[in-house]
Formats: structure tokens, C-alpha cells, sequence
């Protein structure tokens, strides 16, 4: 190897070391954990597949569900020129952002089947749509059109022809929607805890019930391990059909859009419509469950929330919550951006196996947030170092948990980036700083901009690692409402929902920000 | 070019307004192409002539005027229902299909398709290549491709776009003479849009201008 | 990248992990809450941590804050299976100070795993039956009978006789009128469980296998059971049996309404108590055990044991503390409630439960 080419592995394999090393550590202590012989009997119990099958099943439904109920929203969206259309489109993608206890509790308000399985998919359908809409509306947007005319031409009526032309088109980005959102949903936590039935859990629910009701932590990590290598498989298959799926078509440059004409137009700018008002009721049935004091209207839960009534059980005060959540949340994203930062320049600079990368790193969305706070747990535990009343233990696995998103958002910016503008500007003879600067520079930033807002929204609404690594006196908010939620009496679940709308109302200002400094042009996320 | 109402056989358009973007594009054109006929429409970059042949074919709705095939008004008719081909600028080869995938896109999935698919291959001078992708393809090879394409389904008349706009000189004449052969022996008429003067004569039996459009000199 | 545009990144990258490594490392509690060290002449904080039941008044908590110079933090932790488990979890590096709410069945648990500092104080003020119960290490505070509950309201409407004894349970005449708590959650629930363990010995699924039959219902916590799904409870629940306690009759009585009624209109059924004891203990790794152990003094003290029938009703584990009157009329103690020695409990207690899981959610 050339100097040059040592020095780069090098210099690409040291960030990457320490990323992993942050990812790894934690999954590596649940792995150690799990292999003792009674997690391996737990694994062999017939309500060990039940359990796997049904986690499957529903995540199986809302993924197809989601896609099925995005295709046309994303049509309407990125091909057709509506009016008030970002707003559309970022009101349906605002769910994802989303705290999931938020979102559980707003479902758990609206709808009267709460705490069964249909419940849990029409919330993760919630979430998981506008992601879809986005990703596939990002490739159908830049499809040439004209390929469309072409197929009308040659006698193929218009729905042939979205599904003999556009469709094997769209079918990479589908399967990678769909693989994402098979991940989320497959890894919930938040929404089942809240919204699912207390007789079927999920594997991410019963890791967590394992360690925390029954302090069983072979068992949990026993799960935990068997839900990493089902992720593995799904991740590396999903990939490989990706692959195969990919189509190498020259993109036009910038979105292409018509006004909408026939039938069929009509009815996905109404199918739109219709989802837009689905995504808003449920935060809107928060809202007034915040407000509904008895059989009146008031803010006596907010006032509750913020100046506690009891005096000698002290529960924390929203305020003290919200602002420790906020400590926590910029304390996470400086890590994540840092880490993130390492993780792309890594990515970047190992070009030939960046592929084999990118698929390594989307495995860390697969390995849940429980498992994080899970492994972070047991390294304090059972490891060399006692982290527990760290401070910087909870914003670490909010961290860890945001960094997928952070490198999805990032990276594809930085692919883009074109080395030679940056060169012309050099020969311009603009000295090297302000070439980069000009060039790549400020879009570089912009792009960690936006990586920022994500992943402090991550932050905030982080539940599954947060439960296992926050101390009792310094609850987040996410973790408070769900204590709220676990104490019957209308006045909890007022509280609760006052608390949510707060967090609610903090993350979409904090989401609204970032996307403000999104370039105009980015892929995928 | 004498206006004998919709009644004729071939194509009839009238009065025919294209509007985009507030500029009119065309203004209350009329034109004919008789069954078997080549006619070309000169005229420079952005006078229209594309909306035009989008309008004819039917992806692209005129804002005023009528489209008359045979006598039948086919103004409202959708354009997968017109029988009407287009071949356009870029030769917008299907990514996702091989050459013989492309050409044979319109026709039945059956024995007798492949049979015709090698014809028509022959026919534009590319036999063989029916199994090759498509992105290895020359401008040249992708835009015969893309007229077998839309010979394949037997249209009652083929549209160009400037399909040889890409090329260089002596490929454009080669092709623009392949082309008009090809048309004569399918008996289809055409009708050929073009800036250039020599492609047009080359491939037409009369040579129309754009209204407005400035004469080449 | 080329390095002109990693080499900024790396570096600050570089700084900013450092910078926070080192911030992280230095631990310490968060700006929000003072802790301060017992060394300082601040007030000193002691955190005690309990279950979601505990009530103490206001103005008992308050004399004691004055006179001593120690603030208390009630914390509350969900149910006593739950907090007993965060501290197994915590242990050596607790997150309070006093764990206040540990019962028989959970202690051996909460020793095995190393949890306390053993302080045991004044045990000569005890009932001397409850002097050796804390097993040296922690304090009991407070006992009390986990026992059926009876809506006579209820029964007397539908002209039924309420039942009299476990057997009576699992009869089809009362079919659909029993809730339990999870044994896995609850504190009461697991006791409920234990009696049925200690009369019915190694045939004890068997009966389970009758109540399951017999449509009993089962919720987490003794809040849902008794607030929601009691027909007494005023949760408009529509189970005139629950597992409780026998001192929730006259409990009924202390929060009703105005005029309070003369009577309560529910009962305990004797058969199939099971007696609990409550504890107090300092946990290891405590910030200022001296003060800590002064708490569990107080939590002994006349004025808190005079306190606790009214607040928590359960009965005071210090000797010689008059009862109030409601109790010393409507309150039945059950003559020999079960008992199983701790021990036994430590040993088979998860057996017992995923048994019970099996059978009864399963």
C-alpha cells in the first residue's frame, strides 16, 4: 500500500474505532450476558418464538400498511405542484420526530381500542408514513416524467404505466422505506409500552419487563440478543434486495412537478388531504386532554404540572423535568454530532468499502434503544466502571441512539459534495479555507445543522434507553409522563398530558429550526 | 395546405392555441398530414414545437383547438387510446428493461413478439441487441432503439421530436435517410420536427414552417 | 474528504469528546437538585425513596425538619416489587438515601443483592413479635394484614352470602367477582399468593387452576384493583372481591364524604390473610448514613407511629401507640394469619410466580 493509502486507513479507521467502541461497548455487554446457559434456555422456550412472531407480525402490518397508505400521498407531493404543499408535507412528516410516549398517549386519548394490537399499528402507521412519503417521494420526484408519456404513447393505459414504468423505478427506495420502517416498528418500545396489550408484548417490551420486574437479566439479555441477530438478517437482506432492485437512470436534477389533471390526480391530492387531517387529530385529542379539567375547560393541569400541590411526596415538577430534558438533550446531540462527524469522515474517507460501511452503520438503528440503555446498564454493573450516577450516562445513550440518524442525514450531503469545485475555487486562487468554505463549507455545516435539530428531537423524546439509565429524582419528561400514566386517577393523566403537549410543543419549535437550515438538495432522509 | 375542415383522412389540426407559463407558445394553428405522407416542421429552439407534438399525441392538453384523425375528433380522446407515437429528443430508453425489453414494451408478452422485436431491430440496423442494457448503449443506438421502439405497437402515425438533436452531422444524415425509408416501407405518416434544414429535406416529402419561426438562410 | 476539510473536523471532534469525557467522568449530581455533603452547614438532605402508597402529614414531616436540621425528600417509585428492584439494581450506588416500604416477601431479595447498611433502630421500643423480623439489617416500621375485601354493599343487593373462607373462592357461586394483583408486581398480590401457598402446600396450582376458572381478574397494582376495578372503590369497578387490606374497611369510613357513615360498608374475609411487615433501611453507599439513620430513628418516633394508622393504614411496629377509634371499632386482626419464613420465600419466590404466570396469564 502507498503512503498515502496507509495514512488514509489510518486516518479512516481511528474515528471509526471510536464510534464503534461507543456503539459496541454496550451491545457487547448484553451479548456477553446473554450467552450463559440460561439465556440460551430461555431462547429455546415455545413463548420465546410466540413472542418473536408476533413482534414480526405487527411490524410486518405496519410497514405494509404504511407503504400502502404513503404511495399516493407521495405522488400528490413531489410530482404534482399543490399549493401549500411543504406545509403539507411537513406536518405529515413532523410524527416522526415525535416523542413515542407523546404519541401513545395521544392515541390512548383518541382511540376507544386502545390496548390492543390494532392500536399499536394505526400509531406506528402514524409515525412511519411521512418517512415513507418522503424517501420514495425524493426518487419520484426526480423520475423523468416524460418516461411516463412515453409509456402512454406507446398504448399502455396510465395505471400500467406507473405499474410497468414507475414502479420498478420506485422499487429501491420502497424496499428502503420499508426496511426502515420494519426496523422502527419492529424495535418500538414507547407505543407498546402505552398503547399495546398488556397480555402480548413485544420483544423490546418483555427486555424491558425481564430486567425491570423480574431483574431476570439473562433472560432480557438473552432477547436482547436474538432481536440483534433478527435486525442483522433483516438489515443485510433488505440491503442486498436494495441492491438488486437499484435501477441506474440518469435523475434530473431538481423536481420536476405538474398541476394535477384527471381522475387519478384528484384522488391522491384528496388521499393527501385526508392523511394530513389524520396525522393532526391525534395531537389534537391531546391537546384537549391537557385542557379538560373534570367536566369543564382549564389549565389546571399545567398549573399542576408546573407548582406541584403535594407537599411531603415530592414528585417533580415539570419545569425541573423540561429543563433537566433539555440538559440532557444538548448534552447528546454535541456527542452525537461529534460522533457522527467521525463516523461520516470515516465513511467518506474509506471510499472503496463505504457500501459495506453504510450497511454496518445502519445497523445501530436496528439495535434498540433498550438494548443500549440495557448494555450501558450491565456494563455499569457487572464492568470495570460503575457509570450510574454519571450524569453523563443518560445524554451517552441518547447519544448512541441518535447516531444513525445523524450519519443518514449527513452523509449523503457529504457524498454529494463535489471535491473539484472546491479545486476550481483553489486555482481561483482562493486560499484553501475560504475554497472549502465557499464550496463545501457552508453546506457542510447546514447539513450538521439539521443533523443537530434531529437528533436533539431524538434526545428529547428518547424513552427506551433513558428508562433503564435515568435515577429517580432526575426523571426526564418522557420518563414522568409514563410514571403519571402508570397511577390511575384523572388527574394523572391530565398531568401527563400537559406534560406531553410541553414536550410536543419544544420539539416541533426545535425540528422546525433545523429544517430551516436544510440544503435544498439532500437524499433520502 | 388548403383547410378542408376535419373531414379528411390523416390528420387534421385546427386552430390549435398552446399556452405556457402566459406566453403563447403556438397561436390558432392548422395543420394536415395525409395517410403515408413525411412531413417536417421547421423551426428554432422554443417556438412551440414540442408542446405541439405533445398536444398531437395527447400527454398535453392544447388550450384551444381540435385534433381530428380520419374525421374523428380525437381532441378528447387520452393518449393511450390515440395510436399516435412519439419519439422523443433524448430517446427516454426504459432503465429498468433491456434493448429488447424496450422495443418490445408495447407488445404482447407472447411468442410471436420476440419474433418482431428482432425485425424490427434489423429494421433500424441494430440486430443483436436485444440483449443489451441499456446505459451502454451510443446516442446514436439508443435513438434507433427508441424508434423501434414506437414502431413496434404498428401506430396509425409516428411523431420526432428533433431526434437526432444530439448527433453529429454525418450520423443525423445516415439516420434521417433510415428513417424515411423505414416510415415509406411501414407506410406510416409522420410528422418530423427539426431546426435543421438539411435533416428535414432529407427526410420529408413537404416542409412546413412554424409560424413566426425565422426562415433558415 | 481530502484533509483540508477533515483536519478541522477531526480536531474538534478530538476536543469535544474529551471535553465531555472529562465532564462525565467527574459524576456528580445534576445542577437542579442541591444535594449538598454532610460536611457543609447547609441543611442536610436525606431522600428516602417509597412506594407509590406511602403518606405521612405534612405537619409530622415538617416538626421534624425544624427540630433536627434534616430535609426530607419523599421519592416515590411505583409499587414496592418495582422500587425494591431499582435498588437491587442500584445497589452500592443507590439513588436515595432511606429505602422506606420493603415488606417480608421482598426482603430477602433486597439482602441477598447487598442493598442496605444494616441499622436496626431501637429494637427494645418494638412489639416484641416484630424484634427480630428486619433480620438485623433493616427496621421495621409498620405490619399489616393483606386480606380479602368484601363490598357487603354488593352481596347484600344481590341477596348473595359473601364467602367465608380461600375454598369459597374458587366455587362457582362466586364466579367473576374476584381481582387480584400480578404477584410479579404487587405487594399485596404476591401475599395473596403466598397464603394460598401456605394452606393449600404443593396443591396450590391446582387451586389457582380454579380461580383461573373461576374468571378472577387480574390488574398490576393495588391502586387499579382497588380504586378501578373494586365495586367499593368508587372507580365504578364491577369486582366486589379484592385482594386489600384489613384496614381498608374503616379506611372507607375516614374518606368518605360528609355525613361519614357510621359503619363501613365493607368487610374482611379472616381466612387467607397474609401478615406483612414493613421496613425502613439505610442503603449502602448512602451520602450521609448518619443522617439517614437518624430518619429511621424518626420513622420509629411516637409522633410518626401515631401518624401511620390514619395515613397508610397499617398498623405502628412500635409497642404501646394507641389506635384511633375508627380502627379499634371496624378493625378485625386476623388470629393466625399466614406466614411463610423468608427463607423459603428467597428461594422459591420466582418459581412460584412464573408458575403462577403460567397458569393464571397464560
Amino acid at each position: 500500500m502507498t503512503r498515502t493509502g496507509a495514512g488514509r486507513a489510518l486516518a479512516a479507521g481511528v474515528p471509526l474505532a471510536i464510534v464503534t467502541a461507543f456503539v459496541i461497548v454496550p451491545v457487547l455487554a448484553v451479548v456477553i450476558t446473554g450467552f450463559g446457559s440460561e439465556a440460551i434456555a430461555t431462547l429455546a422456550a415455545a413463548g420465546t418464538w410466540r413472542l418473536v412472531a408476533y413482534t414480526a407480525g405487527q411490524a410486518l402490518v405496519s410497514t405494509a400498511l404504511s407503504i400502502a397508505l404513503a404511495l399516493p400521498a407521495a405522488y400528490a407531493l413531489y410530482r404534482l405542484d399543490l399549493p401549500g404543499r411543504r406545509v403539507m408535507l411537513a406536518v405529515i412528516t413532523v410524527p416522526f420526530v415525535l416523542p413515542t410516549v407523546v404519541v401513545g398517549l395521544a392515541f390512548r386519548e383518541l382511540l376507544p381500542f386502545a390496548g390492543t394490537t390494532a392500536a399499536i399499528i394505526v400509531a406506528h402507521v402514524f409515525f412511519n408514513v411521512g418517512l415513507v412519503v418522503r424517501v420514495v417521494g425524493s426518487l419520484w420526484g426526480h423520475l423523468d416524467p416524460r418516461l411516463g408519456d412515453v409509456a402512454l404513447t406507446l398504448g399502455l393505459s396510465p395505471l400500467r404505466a406507473f405499474v410497468r414504468v414507475t414502479l420498478p423505478l420506485l422499487r429501491t427506495a420502497i424496499l428502503g422505506a420499508g426496511a426502515l420502517v420494519f426496523l422502527f416498528t419492529f424495535t418500538s418500545f414507547g407505543v407498546v409500552l402505552v398503547l399495546g396489550d398488556p397480555a402480548l408484548p413485544t420483544i423490546e417490551v418483555e427486555i424491558y419487563t425481564a430486567t425491570v420486574q423480574r431483574l431476570d437479566l439473562s433472560a432480557a439479555a438473552g432477547l436482547a440478543l436474538l432481536q440483534f441477530a433478527i435486525v442483522a438478517v433483516v438489515v443485510v437482506l433488505t440491503t442486498r434486495w436494495q441492491e438488486a432492485a437499484a435501477v441506474r437512470q440518469r435523475l434530473a436534477d431538481d423536481e420536476r412537478r405538474a398541476r394535477p389533471r384527471g381522475a387519478l390526480d384528484r384522488v391522491a391530492v384528496a388521499w393527501t388531504a385526508a392523511l394530513v387531517i389524520a396525522v393532526v387529530i391525534p395531537l389534537l385529542a391531546l391537546v384537549a386532554r391537557s385542557l379538560r379539567v373534570g367536566e369543564g375547560w382549564g389549565l389546571a393541569w399545567y398549573r399542576e404540572a408546573v407548582a406541584p400541590s403535594e407537599a411531603s411526596t415530592r414528585t417533580t415538577a415539570a419545569l425541573e423535568s423540561i429543563s433537566l430534558s433539555l440538559q440532557y438533550a444538548a448534552a447528546a446531540t454535541a456527542f452525537a454530532v461529534v460522533l457522527g462527524a467521525l463516523a461520516c469522515a470515516g465513511i467518506v474517507m474509506a471510499r472503496r468499502r463505504g457500501a459495506w460501511l453504510d450497511a454496518g452503520l445502519a445497523l445501530p438503528l436496528g439495535v434498540s434503544a433498550v438494548t443500549i440503555g440495557f448494555g450501558l446498564l450491565l456494563v455499569s454493573l457487572r464492568g470495570p466502571v460503575d457509570m450510574r450516577d454519571w450524569w453523563i450516562l443518560v445524554p451517552l445513550g441518547q447519544a448512541v441512539v441518535a447516531l444513525p440518524i445523524v450519519v443518514r442525514v449527513v452523509l449523503p450531503l457529504l457524498r454529494s459534495l463535489d471535491p473539484r469545485m472546491r479545486q476550481v475555487a483553489a486555482t481561483l486562487g482562493a486560499p484553501p479555507l475560504r475554497a472549502w468554505w465557499t464550496t463545501e463549507g457552508a453546506i457542510t455545516l447546514r447539513a450538521f445543522g439539521v443533523a443537530a435539530g434531529l437528533a436533539a428531537a431524538v434526545a428529547l423524546g428518547e424513552f427506551g434507553a433513558t428508562a433503564f439509565l435515568v435515577r429517580l429524582d432526575t426523571p426526564t419528561v418522557p420518563v414522568q409522563i409514563v410514571r403519571l400514566l402508570g397511577r390511575p386517577g384523572e388527574a394523572n393523566t391530565g398531568v401527563a398530558a400537559a406534560l406531553a403537549v410541553m414536550l410536543l410543543v419544544i420539539t416541533v419549535f426545535i425540528v422546525g429550526i433545523a429544517e430551516r437550515l436544510r440544503p435544498r438538495r439532500t437524499g433520502g432522509w | 395546405m388548403t383547410g378542408t375542415g376535419l373531414s379528411g383522412r390523416g390528420l387534421s389540426v385546427r386552430g390549435l392555441t398552446i399556452v405556457y407559463e402566459g406566453r403563447t407558445l403556438i397561436d390558432d394553428l392548422d395543420l394536415e398530414v395525409a395517410p403515408h405522407e413525411i412531413v417536417a416542421l421547421l423551426g428554432p429552439s422554443g417556438s412551440g414545437k414540442s408542446s405541439l407534438l405533445r398536444c398531437i399525441a395527447g400527454v398535453q392538453a392544447p388550450e384551444r383547438g381540435s385534433i381530428g384523425w380520419d374525421g374523428q375528433d380525437i381532441t378528447r380522446v387520452p393518449a393511450h387510446r390515440r395510436g399516435i407515437g412519439l419519439v422523443f429528443q433524448d430517446a427516454l430508453l426504459f432503465p429498468h428493461r433491456d434493448v429488447a425489453g424496450n422495443v418490445g414494451f408495447a407488445l404482447p408478452r407472447d411468442a410471436s413478439s420476440s419474433g418482431r422485436v428482432s425485425d424490427l431491430l434489423a429494421l433500424v440496423g441494430l440486430p443483436g441487441f436485444e440483449g443489451r442494457d441499456v446505459a451502454t448503449l451510443s446516442g446514436g443506438e439508443a435513438q434507433r432503439v427508441a424508434l423501434a421502439r414506437a414502431l413496434a405497437p404498428r401506430p396509425r402515425m409516428l411523431l420526432l421530436d428533433e431526434p437526432f438533436g444530439a448527433l453529429d452531422r454525418d450520423l443525423r444524415d445516415r439516420l434521417a435517410a433510415d428513417v424515411r425509408r423505414l416510415l415509406l416501407d411501414a407506410g406510416t405518416p409522420a410528422l418530423h420536427v427539426t431546426h435543421d434544414r438539411q435533416e428535414a429535406e432529407l427526410v420529408a416529402d413537404r416542409i412546413l414552417h412554424l409560424p413566426g419561426a425565422a426562415r433558415e438562410a | 474528504m481530502p484533509r483540508v476539510v477533515v483536519s478541522p473536523i477531526l480536531a474538534s471532534v478530538a476536543i469535544g469528546v474529551a471535553a465531555i469525557t472529562l465532564a462525565g467522568c467527574s459524576g456528580g449530581s445534576p445542577s437542579s437538585d442541591a444535594s449538598t455533603s454532610a460536611s457543609s452547614e447547609a441543611p442536610r438532605t436525606v431522600r428516602v425513596v417509597t412506594h407509590d402508597s406511602f403518606a405521612l402529614s405534612d405537619a409530622v414531616v415538617a416538626a421534624f425538619e425544624e427540630t433536627s436540621g434534616i430535609d426530607v425528600e419523599f421519592i416515590p417509585a411505583g409499587d414496592a416489587g418495582e422500587m425494591v428492584n431499582r435498588a437491587v439494581l442500584s445497589a452500592g450506588n443507590p439513588e436515595a438515601d432511606v429505602l422506606f416500604g420493603i415488606d417480608t416477601t421482598l426482603l430477602s431479595r433486597a439482602i441477598d443483592a447487598d442493598v442496605f447498611d444494616p441499622y436496626v433502630s431501637s429494637a427494645d421500643t418494638l412489639r416484641p413479635e416484630l424484634r427480630e423480623a428486619g433480620l438485623g439489617v433493616v427496621t421495621p416500621v409498620d405490619d399489616g394484614d393483606v386480606c380479602i375485601n368484601i363490598d357487603d354493599g354488593w352481596f347484600a343487593e344481590q341477596g348473595i352470602a359473601p364467602p367465608t373462607s380461600l375454598e369459597d373462592l374458587a366455587d362457582p357461586r362466586y364466579r367473576g367477582l374476584l381481582v387480584v394483583q400480578n404477584p410479579a408486581t404487587s405487594s399485596p398480590g404476591l401475599a395473596f399468593l403466598l397464603s394460598t401457598i401456605e394452606r393449600y402446600g404443593d396443591a396450590w396450582p391446582d387451586y389457582w387452576t380454579r380461580l383461573a376458572d373461576n374468571d378472577v381478574a387480574v390488574v398490576n397494582g393495588w391502586s387499579e384493583a382497588y380504586l378501578s376495578e373494586f365495586t367499593a372503590g368508587g372507580g365504578g369497578g364491577d369486582r366486589p372481591l379484592v385482594v386489600s387490606y384489613s384496614t381498608s374497611p374503616p379506611a372507607e369510613i375516614v374518606y368518605a364524604e360528609e355525613p361519614k357513615p357510621e359503619r363501613p360498608s365493607t368487610s374482611v374475609m379472616t381466612d387467607g390473610c397474609y401478615r406483612q411487615v414493613e421496613f425502613a433501611g439505610v442503603l449502602r453507599g448512602a451520602e450521609d448514613p448518619a443522617a439517614a439513620r437518624a430518619v429511621v430513628d424518626w420513622l420509629l418516633s411516637p409522633e410518626v407511629q401515631a401518624d401511620i394508622p390514619l395515613s397508610m393504614f397499617v398498623f405502628p411496629a412500635r409497642a404501646g401507640v394507641a389506635l384511633p377509634d375508627v380502627f379499634e371499632e371496624f378493625v378485625v386482626r386476623p388470629e393466625s394469619p399466614a406466614e411463610i419464613p423468608a427463607a423459603e420465600i428467597a428461594e422459591r419466590r420466582d418459581d412460584w410466580i412464573d408458575e403462577w404466570t403460567q397458569i393464571v396469564l397464560r
